[in-house]
């Protein structure tokens, strides 16, 4: 009895006795390009490192850039010189004696151990999200695998001594309590794992807006009983007690205008303390920006700027799917899928299905959307609860156009969980459907958990396989031109493009666009689409442009036109991702200023729209008051 | 009536002005019979609109409580609600809060016991006739309610065994439960124990009483609980004699009485235009069901209560509850829907829609009592001010109303009209 | 002799089980509403196992699903749900489905607590496909 007595009491003691609730800003450092990783260290890492000065300082990690960089007194941001040929570092973690990066890229975790560099994990991790380190052991996880490992440093080879199976895991996190907490990103969860991630395992949180619920939850962080969440959708950081699960509060202000800041968070990627507790970094990959808070204090009170006049009414996710008449896209944070005719002009939102309209709750985490051409049918896959489903959407032209909460129907859904190939075999892991290609005869399915395309019907009937190139780590979105697959692979900074064959050394690595000045890598593609002419466009959200390329069969890679710039007015695209064609033409979902803009089929600019408003004029610089809203 | 080109100009003018005359004629004619014809429609939708309170029906049965009906069960029961001995500092009884002059609420913000509590006191009146009992729903019968006030700290702050020595020790009470019950059930503890034991509540932290409950064999704690179910039980009996009897509108609706030009306006206001019997439906004013309907925390912070989504883990495993051990029908449709509740992230803090019977009795308002007035309820209503979206937030029942003054004021009217004529405890 | 009295009693038993049809849900003067199926695989028929359905009140439902080219029962898994679209939430309980025989359920505790437009879906479900049948209900 007394022992227990004594252990609750340091328990207690080591427990959310200062977990600060609230934070206020501080300052924020702007243009740090794909700022997603942040970690602080020590003086004598700094020292280790090669940085000048003494104390702690903070790192910044650029998914765009591949660079680490530190943040000076002057908070001017400079790169570490020592830390080169980083593919994209997405993640970081650090004690007093070494600094660990995920390289996304590289399918690898790089460790700088004083004058020494190591990697771990290669050949074996594909996608690393996230890593943490606990005396010897170092936890990464991997959401092209699944998984969480945990590699033991003092073990043979590095080996790996528990793993964890999950959906999209997101985050990890060593606490002072000897426990592994790590994220799901798509279960919207988290899960504290015992004895250092080896032992049992707790689950906290659903999805949702409210306390103790999360909405994408991303890079975990704990210090001193608490555990800090970069809570993605939900555009705010979460505090949970290390020792019971409980939540704490919240702080981070909604940031409801793009480009906002001043303490207002807009999905955060990652957070970190500093040494003391007292200053908190937030990388905001989707702002290029990096803010810092000071905790404490008291509850920010809002200040009216966070609603009104400019607020966004639309947050358009990375999904996309076009064909007929039937546009869908998607919004992260509501799980809805919004349907527009785009006969109309500007297109007209004339169904939502999962969050206000039909099938509230549904799709927690919808990964893929198609359209079937010609029939009113689209196609809805979610990571989460592992569906595939078919809706109708009729819209009736003999009325004038109007927003039905009972437009959608749901037809037919395939748990994915249950799904088996032809031979009765289980897939390796749960297909998680990233993107969807229909024809007339076939529904294609990219399942990036496996890395292959499933072939249905378009009743979902199951008939083929075909499996990715076997170098392929990443899949995101795919199209089909002819008899060939062009699928974006982000990680590997590449196109794959192959034929229609179940062998998979039939695909070609394209790492660069070609254009009369020269090549144009590939830094970060993201969407690539078809138009109607079978000419390929693809958009790179790390340059932040789309370049529709010419027309040729074989698919041709020859830039025919360069479309966009960084920025927020016509032809600009701050963060571009998905694309899909429509008409002649085609539609890029520009998801850094929450629109999609509509391209016609020689790749000129002819409309920007989100609910509620659109440009047919294109604004510039000089003319940016004009245009012609709704 | 198609005039021949070939008439003469004059005759086609003198055509044309009578045709015109005959037009405003009939133009007006039928202007006034479809204005006839629209206020007759209204006529016929208001009297539609009220029939169903011309027939307003009993009290339903309670098929969880065999002794729901029995006055003697009920006897019992009123001697318990009053009895400040079953509470800690036997202070505090179940009428401290629900006041039967004050139509069994206690007129603040927050209930106060023992201690304050976080929710405001909802009035007992017509509680027989709701599926769910307390804002969060957390008990699905109304004997099961009082299980938990009297051994929560800030209500009642008792605990069951001492509840029960208290009433086998006590020659009054002893002598209202043998009525009712017989003989006490075998296996309890001495007279003379005075230990205070109670079970765990589901989330709270171990104490001496929970404690002290886990030491009991497991015969004594069943014998404990099988008196303290037929005390709630019999507070329940006793509650059902407190109803929420007809009011004026009721009897506006049998043609018994008449309401005010104001109050009738009131009600097509509340029915068919602010349409608040969305959710304030049926003849009991209430779908019985949650919703949140965006109020900001205290002070203006962020929502703490978790209403709804709280409750449901604790209902499915209590034990009083229609489905568990201690209820007469464990098979039936109360028990069913208790096993079937979705627990489901968007019931975070929705909080049951109340019955406006006797509301204008029952301030201050909502969940936490912040609204003093009806005036204020409708004023919220009205423009959604400081409702918070909690951001996603994906239920979209509420529309800001944009009432004038007096439209408000004769909602106010009506709501007042939904008074009982009684309201006093029976003898 | 007693064996053969036995076997007779066994015999007349299954004879009485092979004769009788699925367990009838109590007799309603319900009407069936029926419809197909999202693509066509089953007919799908419901009905309130007594007379309508209230607001804000357990019902319970009467469920026969079909093969829509064959009439027979078919065997699958069957759910039922209802929501309201236009406010953007579906009903509170999940209703307990007891399977009467192929393709013939019993929901019991559905509830609808609010006037308005309800679609009512109910989900045939074969291995890992499920097809839905809806069905629009206005609560007056």
């Amino acid at each position: 009895m007394a022992l227990v007595s004594i252990l609750s009491l340091v328990s207690a003691f080591l427990g959310a006795q200062d977990c600060p609730a609230h934070a206020q800003p501080l300052w924020q450092l702007d243009r740090i390009d794909g700022a997603v990783g942040t970690t602080w260290i020590s003086a004598d890492l700094r020292s280790a490192l090669g940085i000048e000065g003494s104390g702690e300082v903070l790192l910044v990690s650029s998914g765009e850039t591949n660079t680490v960089q530190w943040i000076d007194d002057k908070n001017v941001a400079q790169k570490i010189e020592r830390l080169a040929n980083l593919q994209w570092p997405i993640a970081m973690a650090s004690d007093e004696e070494a600094l660990l990066v995920a390289e996304r890229g590289a399918g690898r975790i790089s460790i700088y151990h004083g004058s020494t560099q190591f990697t771990l994990g290669e050949g074996v991790l594909r996608t690393p999200s996230a890593v943490a380190a606990s005396g010897t052991l170092v936890a990464v996880a991997d959401d092209g695998l699944g998984e969480v490992l945990i590699f033991d440093l003092a073990a043979p080879n590095n080996a790996i001594v528990a793993r964890h199976a999950g959906t999209r895991p997101a985050g990890v996190a060593f606490d002072e309590l000897g426990n592994l907490w790590w994220s799901d990103a798509a279960q919207h969860r988290l899960h504290c794992v015992a004895d250092l991630g080896r032992g049992a395992t707790k689950p906290f949180g659903e999805r949702g807006s409210f306390p103790g619920q999360y909405t994408e939850p991303r890079a975990l962080f704990a210090r001193a009983g608490c555990v800090f969440v970069a809570d993605h959708l939900n555009h705010r950081i979460a505090i949970v007690d290390a020792k019971s699960g409980a939540f704490i509060g919240y702080w981070g202000m909604h940031a409801v205008v793009p480009r906002q800041g001043d303490g207002r968070i807009h999905y955060p990627d990652s957070i970190a303390l500093n040494h003391d507790g007292s200053i908190a970094a937030i990388a905001e990959g989707f702002e290029d920006r990096v803010q810092l808070f000071t905790t404490g204090g008291d509850a920010w009170v809002d200040d009216g700027l966070g609603s009104g006049k400019g607020a966004v009414s639309s947050h358009f996710g990375s999904e996309s799917a076009c064909g007929g008449d039937l546009l869908a896209l998607h919004e992260p944070e509501t799980g809805a899928v919004i349907l527009f005719d785009t006969a109309s002009v500007p297109p007209y939102n004339v169904a939502t299905v999962g969050a206000s309209g039909a099938s509230p709750g549904r799709y927690p985490s919808v990964s893929a959307l198609g359209v079937l051409p010609g029939m009113s049918n689209f196609v809805i896959a979610d990571e989460s609860r592992g569906l595939l489903d078919i809706w109708s959407c009729a819209i009736d032209r003999t009325k004038p156009l109007f927003w039905d909460a009972f437009g959608a129907r749901l037809m037919r859904s395939l748990d994915l969980t249950k799904f088996r190939y032809d031979d009765g075999s289980k897939p390796a892991r749960v297909p998680r459907i990233v993107d969807i290609h229909i024809d007339s005869a076939w529904i294609y399915a990219l399942d990036a958990a496996n890395l292959e395309i499933l072939v249905f019907t378009n009743t979902l009937a199951y008939s083929l396989r075909i499996p990715l190139p076997k170098d392929a780590r990443e899949a995101v979105e795919f199209c089909r031109i002819g008899d060939e697959f062009v699928i974006v692979d982000p990680a590997s900074a590449c196109l794959w493009v192959g034929g229609d064959s179940r062998n998979g050394d039939q695909w070609r690595k394209v790492t660069a666009l070609h254009s009369d000045d020269g090549e144009i890598p590939l830094v970060r593609p993201m969407g690539v689409c078809a138009t109607a002419s079978g000419a390929l466009v693809v958009s790179d959200s790390a340059r932040d442009q789309a370049f529709l390329c010419a027309l040729s069969s074989p698919t041709s890679t020859t830039i025919a036109r360069v479309i966009g710039e960084r920025g927020e007015l016509d032809e600009q695209f701050w963060l571009p991702l998905s694309c899909a064609p429509l008409g002649d033409g085609f539609m890029v979902v520009d998801r850094g200023n929450h629109r999609f803009e509509l391209f016609n089929a020689q790749g000129e600019w002819t409309l920007t729209t989100s609910l509620g408003r659109f440009y047919t004029r294109k604004r510039t610089p000089a003319t940016d008051t004009t245009g012609n809203e709704s | 009536m198609m005039i021949p080109s070939t008439q003469p100009k004059r005759n086609s003018i003198v055509m044309r002005v009578l045709l015109f005359v005959c037009g405003v004629g009939i133009f007006v004619g039928v202007s006034h019979i479809t204005s006839l014809s629209t206020e007759k429609d209204a006529q016929l939708r208001l009297t539609k609109s009220l029939e169903p309170f011309a027939t307003r029906g009993a009290i339903p049965l309670d098929r969880t409580n065999r002794w729901a009906d029995d006055p003697k069960a009920a006897a019992f029961g009123s001697l318990l609600f009053h009895d400040l001995r079953f509470s800690s500092n036997a202070a505090v009884s179940c009428a401290t809060c629900h006041d039967p002059e004050r139509a069994f609420t206690d007129g603040v913000p927050l209930a106060v016991g023992v201690g304050t509590g976080k929710r405001n006191t909802p009035t007992v009146l017509g509680a027989a006739r709701q599926r769910w009992q307390t804002w969060d729903g957390r008990a699905d019968t109304l004997w099961s309610q009082a299980a938990e006030p009297i051994e929560a700290a800030a209500e009642m702050n008792f605990d069951r065994t001492s509840a029960v020595q208290l009433v086998r020790n006590d020659p009054t009470l002893f002598a209202a439960y043998s009525a009712a019950f017989g003989e006490m059930p075998l296996g309890l503890p001495p007279v003379e124990f005075t230990q205070r034991a109670r079970p765990l509540r589901l989330g709270a932290d171990m104490d001496e009483a929970s404690i002290a409950w886990d030491a009991l064999v497991p015969s004594r704690r069943a014998a404990i609980d099988e008196v303290y179910s037929r005390m709630v039980k019999s507070l329940g009996a006793f509650q059902r004699t407190l109803d929420a009897k007809a009011s004026r509108f009721d009897r506006h609706a049998r043609g018994d009485a008449q309401l005010t030009a104001a109050e009738l306006r009131g009600w097509v206001l509340f029915h068919e235009v602010a349409k608040c019997d969305q959710c304030h439906s049926g003849v009991e004013f209430t779908d019985g069901e949650f919703h949140n309907l965006g109020l900001p925390g205290a002070d203006g912070r962020l929502p703490d209560d978790s209403g709804r989504h709280g409750a449901i883990p604790k209902l499915k495993v209590d034990p009083y509850s229609s489905a568990g051990a201690f209820s007469d029908d464990q098979d039936g449709k109360q028990a069913t829907l208790v096993r079937g509740l979705k627990s489901d992230p968007e019931t975070w803090g929705q909080m049951r829609t109340p019955s406006l019977r006797n509301v204008a009795r029952t301030a201050p308002y909502m969940h936490d009592g912040r609204f003093a007035t009806l005036d204020a309820v409708v004023d919220f209503y009205n423009t959604l001010d400081g409702a918070v979206a909690l951001d996603h937030h994906r239920e979209a029942v509420l529309r800001p109303l944009g009432l004038t003054a007096e439209q408000k004021a004769d909602l106010v009217a009506f709501l007042r009209s939904l008074d009982s004529i009684e309201n006093s405890e029976p003898d | 002799m007693r064996r053969v009295g036995a076997a007779f009693l066994f015999a007349v038993i299954c004879a009485c089980f092979m004769a009788c049809d699925d367990p009838q849900v109590a007799s309603s003067d319900a009407k069936w509403e029926r419809a197909a199926s999202a693509d066509g695989t089953y007919w799908v028929d419901w009905r309130v196992v007594v007379g309508v359905i209230p607001i804000a009140d357990p019902f319970d439902v009467e469920i026969r699903v079909t093969n829509y080219k064959t009439g027979a029962p078919v065997n699958v898994q069957c759910s039922i749900d209802a929501e309201m679209p236009e406010h953007g939430h579906g009903m509170n309980v999940i209703p307990n489905m007891q399977q009467l025989g192929p393709g013939h359920f019993l929901a019991k505790g559905m509830l609808l607590h609010m006037p308005g437009r309800w679609s009512i879906v109910i989900d045939a479900t074969d291995g890992a496909m499920t097809e839905r049948a809806q069905f629009l209900y206005l609560m007056p």
